[in-house]
C-alpha cells in the first residue's frame, strides 16, 4: 500500500511537471510578441534594476523546488548589491533568472517581474516577458556575468582572443575585425593582463585561475555593461588573488559606473565591496539594508549566526558558535518560518505563518517576529 | 631527540619528475616542497597556510609516505617512516590518519557508512587475527565491532543508526564527519587535516572545526592543519606556517606571527584577509601582491618571493637567504627580517 501510494505521487508529479513543461514550451514559441506585453514603467527612477517578488521555480521529478521564493529587491545605479547565503539558498538562481538562463523546461521563471531600466533605448522592459530575441540583445551588452568558476566557464578550444571578441563581434556588428581586436587588447590591458598580445593567442588551459578569472572580467566588461553580477568571483581564488579582484572590480566600477550584484557566501567579501546587503536563506530574503545596518545591527538570527560562526583574524574566540542544524529540504519547506528548527529565539508565534517583513529603518528590513534588537560585536572589529 | 614531539620533519624534499617526449625522459623537477623542516608537539596543532601549488597538500602527503619523497626524514613518534618495509608501514597506519579536502569524492559511493569508517578497523583487526604486534586498544570482536562503529559515529556528531546508510544519503557537513570518523576509528595520534573545511558552508564549517577542537582535547590528537583560510588556521592551530613556493618562509606560535609578521609575504597575506566590517574599507591599508605564483619547476632564483615582493632590493634576486629563529620560536626565511638590509 505504501508503496502504491509512492508510485501514485510520483506519477502524480510528473503529471503536473509535464503540463508546466508544455505550457512552457507554447510561451517560447510564439513568434511576435507586442512591445506593449513587456514594457513597464520603473517605480523608482534611480533604479537600474527593480526586482519584485520574483519567483523561480525547478520542476524536478519529485517535485517542485521553490529555489527563489518571492524575492524583492532594487539595485540602484552605481552601487554594488551584495547578496549573500549558504549554497542552496537561491543567490545564484536569482542571478541566473535575471538573465534568463535558468535550465528550462525544468527550471522557470514562476513569477514576478524583473524591471530592467534599459537606458541604451530608453525604456524600461520587464525581462520575464521579453522575447529571446530581444534579450539576446542585453545579455553581455548591458547586463553581463562573471560565473563562478573560471576553470570551466571558458571554452578550452576557442583561443582568449577568440571567445572575448565574439561577445564585442555580436554586439557591435559595425565594427572591423581590427578594431574587435584592438578592443579586445584594451580590455586585457585594462584587467591588469601584462602581456595581452601574447595572452590574445593563448588557450584558457595556459593562464593560472587568477588570470583565467580576469579574462572572465573582460569578457564581461567588454561592451561596456550597465549591470555586471559576479557570481563567486573569487572563492576558487587564493586569499592574494582575492584581494588583486576585487580592487580590480572596485577601480573598473568607478571607471565605467556601472552597477555590480556580488554574490558570494563570503561575509568578508561582502564587508569589502557591497553598499547594500541582501541576506538570503532556503529561497527568502531573510534580512537587507546597507553593509552598516546589516555588520553593526544585524536583526536576523540567521545573519547573527553567520556573522558569529566565521573565525575572524585577532580575535579571541574559545569556541567558535555554531548553528545547529541543517538547511531545511528545499522540496518540504514547511509553512512556518523556514529557520525556526535553528532559530535560538524562536518563540510560539514562530510557528504560525511565514513572517512578514519588517521595517527596522527606512533602509533596513527583516523577515522576523523577534529581530534581535542588540548589538552584536564582530570579532574583527577589533583587528 | 625532544621528548615532546610527536612529529619531527627534517630537510624534508619532494621533487615531482616532469617527464617530456616519446620516450618520457625527465627533463626537469617540480620542486613541490623543498628542504622543509619543522616538529609537532604531542597534542598540539600546527597550521600550514599558503596559496594553490605551494605544496602545503605534498608536505602532508609525503609525511605519511602517500607520496614518495626525494630527500629528508620524518620521525613520527620516534619512528623513522621513510626506512620502513611496506608491510611494518602498513601495520603503522593507524597511528597516523588523514582527512581529505572533499567529502564529495572521498567517500566510496558503493560502501555504506559503517564499513567507511569499518573497513580500516577489520583491517587492523584481522592483523590481530594473524597474530602479529598485538595492539591492545585494538582489540574488537566480531560483536562489539559494530557498536563500535556505533560509538565512533556518534563521537563525531552523528546518529548511530547512520551506520547502514550510503553516503549520497548524507550533506556536506555529515560526509565531513564521517571521512573524521574514518580517521579517529584507529586511535590515531596523529591526524593531517588537508583543508577539512574549504569544501564545506561557514555554519557548517564552524560546526566541523568545533568537533576536530572538541576531539583534540578529549582524546589528546595532534593535527597538522592544512588550509588557504588564515582565520581558520589562526583559530585552530598553536603554532603557524606559512608556506611559499615549496618553502617555509615563516613559522611562530600563532599570537606571534599574527600580531607580528615578519616575513613580507606573511604580512600580504594578513593584509589580504577581507574583515567583516564595512568600516575598513577606508581605514585598512592592504598590501596588493602584483602577479602570480611562480611556477614551482622555475623558481626564481635568490629569494623565491622576490619578483613580488614590496621590498625586494638586488641581494633577494642573488642569495637564497637563510631561515633562521629571529625571536625565540620565531622563524623565518628572509634578507629584511635578518638584517641583511
Amino acid at each position: 500500500m505504501d508503496k502504491k501510494q509512492k508510485r501514485n505521487r510520483l506519477r502524480e508529479i510528473k503529471k503536473f511537471n509535464n503540463k508546466k513543461y508544455t505550457q512552457y514550451i507554447k510561451t517560447q514559441k510564439r513568434r511576435f510578441i507586442p512591445e506593449s506585453e513587456y514594457l513597464v514603467t520603473m517605480q523608482n527612477n534611480n533604479n537600474l534594476l527593480e526586482i519584485d517578488d520574483l519567483k523561480a521555480y525547478f520542476y524536478t521529478d519529485i517535485g517542485t523546488v521553490k529555489a527563489v521564493d518571492g524575492v524583492t529587491f532594487n539595485v540602484p545605479f552605481g552601487k554594488t548589491v551584495g547578496i549573500v547565503g549558504e549554497s542552496g539558498c537561491g543567490k545564484s538562481v536569482t542571478s541566473l533568472a535575471i538573465m534568463r538562463l535558468l535550465q528550462n523546461p525544468q527550471g522557470q521563471i514562476a513569477g514576478g517581474s524583473i524591471r530592467f531600466n534599459q537606458l541604451s533605448k530608453n525604456r524600461a522592459v520587464n525581462i520575464p516577458k521579453m522575447p529571446l530575441s530581444e534579450i539576446q540583445k542585453i545579455r553581455g551588452n548591458e547586463i553581463a556575468m562573471i560565473f563562478q568558476e573560471p576553470m570551466t566557464s571558458l571554452n578550452p578550444v576557442f583561443t582568449i582572443g577568440y571567445q572575448i571578441d565574439e561577445s564585442i563581434r555580436l554586439h557591435n556588428p559595425n565594427l572591423k575585425k581590427s578594431q574587435v581586436r584592438d578592443r579586445c587588447i584594451e580590455m586585457l590591458n585594462l584587467v591588469g593582463i601584462a602581456r595581452a598580445e601574447g595572452i590574445y593567442k593563448n588557450y584558457p588551459h595556459e593562464l593560472s585561475g587568477g588570470m583565467r578569472q580576469r579574462v572572465m572580467i573582460a569578457m564581461a566588461l567588454s561592451c561596456d555593461p550597465q549591470l555586471i553580477i559576479a557570481d563567486e568571483p573569487t572563492t576558487a581564488l587564493d586569499v592574494t588573488i582575492q584581494a588583486q579582484i576585487l580592487d580590480l572590480l572596485k577601480k573598473l566600477k568607478e571607471k565605467i559606473n556601472s552597477s555590480i550584484m556580488l554574490i558570494t557566501h563570503d561575509l568578508g567579501v561582502i564587508a569589502e565591496m557591497a553598499d547594500y546587503v541582501i541576506v538570503m536563506y532556503a529561497g527568502k530574503i531573510v534580512e537587507q539594508g546597507t553593509a552598516e545596518d546589516i555588520f553593526y545591527n544585524p536583526a536576523h538570527p540567521y545573519t547573527v549566526g553567520l556573522m558569529k560562526s566565521r573565525p575572524s583574524l585577532n580575535a579571541d574566540q574559545e569556541r567558535l558558535y555554531s548553528i545547529p542544524g541543517n538547511v531545511p529540504n528545499p522540496i518540504y519547506l514547511p509553512s512556518y518560518c523556514y529557520y525556526k528548527n535553528r532559530c535560538e529565539f524562536s518563540t510560539d508565534q514562530c510557528s504560525g505563518k511565514y513572517p512578514q517583513i519588517l521595517s527596522l529603518s527606512d533602509t533596513h528590513k527583516v523577515s522576523c517576529f523577534n529581530p534581535v534588537r542588540e548589538k552584536v560585536l564582530i570579532g574583527g572589529n577589533n583587528g | 631527540m625532544d621528548n615532546n614531539n610527536l612529529v619531527e620533519v627534517r630537510n624534508l624534499k619532494t621533487y615531482f619528475p616532469i617527464k617530456t617526449g616519446v620516450l618520457q625522459r625527465t627533463s626537469g623537477f617540480v620542486k613541490a616542497v623543498d628542504d622543509v623542516s619543522f616538529t609537532i608537539k604531542k597534542g598540539r596543532t600546527l597550521g600550514l597556510v599558503g596559496e594553490s601549488g605551494c605544496g602545503k597538500t605534498t608536505i602532508g602527503r609525503t609525511i605519511l609516505r602517500l607520496i614518495p619523497h626525494t630527500a629528508g626524514e620524518v620521525f613520527i613518534d620516534k619512528i623513522d617512516i621513510f626506512s620502513m618495509k611496506h608491510n611494518e608501514l602498513r601495520k603503522m597506519r593507524d597511528k597516523f590518519q588523514i582527512i581529505f579536502q572533499d567529502p564529495y569524492s572521498s567517500l566510496n559511493p558503493r560502501l555504506p557508512v559503517g564499513e567507511i569508517v569499518g573497513e580500516a578497523v577489520r583491517e587492523h583487526k584481522i592483523e590481530e587475527y594473524v597474530g602479529e604486534a598485538v595492539r591492545e586498544h585494538k582489540v574488537v570482536d566480531k560483536k562489539e565491532y559494530r557498536s563500535y562503529i556505533m560509538k565512533v559515529l556518534e563521537d563525531c556528531g552523528l546518529s548511530s543508526h547512520f551506520v547502514d546508510r550510503y553516503p549520497h544519503e548524507f550533506s556536506g557537513g555529515q560526509r565531513q564527519r564521517i571521512c573524521i570518523a574514518r580517521a579517529l576509528a584507529l586511535k590515531p595520534k596523529l591526524i593531517v587535516a588537508d583543508e577539512p573545511v574549504s569544501a564545506l558552508d561557514v555554519s557548517i564549517q564552524a560546526q566541523i572545526i568545533n568537533l576536530l577542537k572538541e576531539l583534540q582535547e578529549k582524546r589528546d590528537l595532534t593535527y597538522l592543519f592544512i588550509s588557504h583560510d588564515l582565520s581558520v588556521v589562526e583559530y585552530i592551530s598553536d603554532t603557524v606556517a606559512v608556506m611559499y613556493l615549496g618553502n617555509i618562509v615563516e613559522m611562530s606560535p600563532k599570537k606571534k606571527l599574527f600580531s607580528n609578521p615578519l616575513h613580507p609575504y606573511t604580512e600580504a597575506l594578513l593584509s589580504a584577509v577581507p574583515y567583516p566590517d564595512p568600516a575598513m574599507r577606508y581605514t585598512k591599508k592592504r598590501i596588493i601582491l602584483k602577479g602570480d605564483i611562480p611556477s614551482p619547476a622555475n623558481p626564481p632564483s635568490g629569494c623565491r618571493f622576490h619578483t613580488r615582493c614590496p621590498y625586494a632590493k638586488k641581494i633577494c634576486s642573488e642569495q637564497v637567504p637563510e631561515y633562521r629563529e629571529i625571536f625565540p620560536e620565531h622563524f623565518c626565511m628572509c634578507h629584511k627580517a635578518n638584517g641583511v638590509f
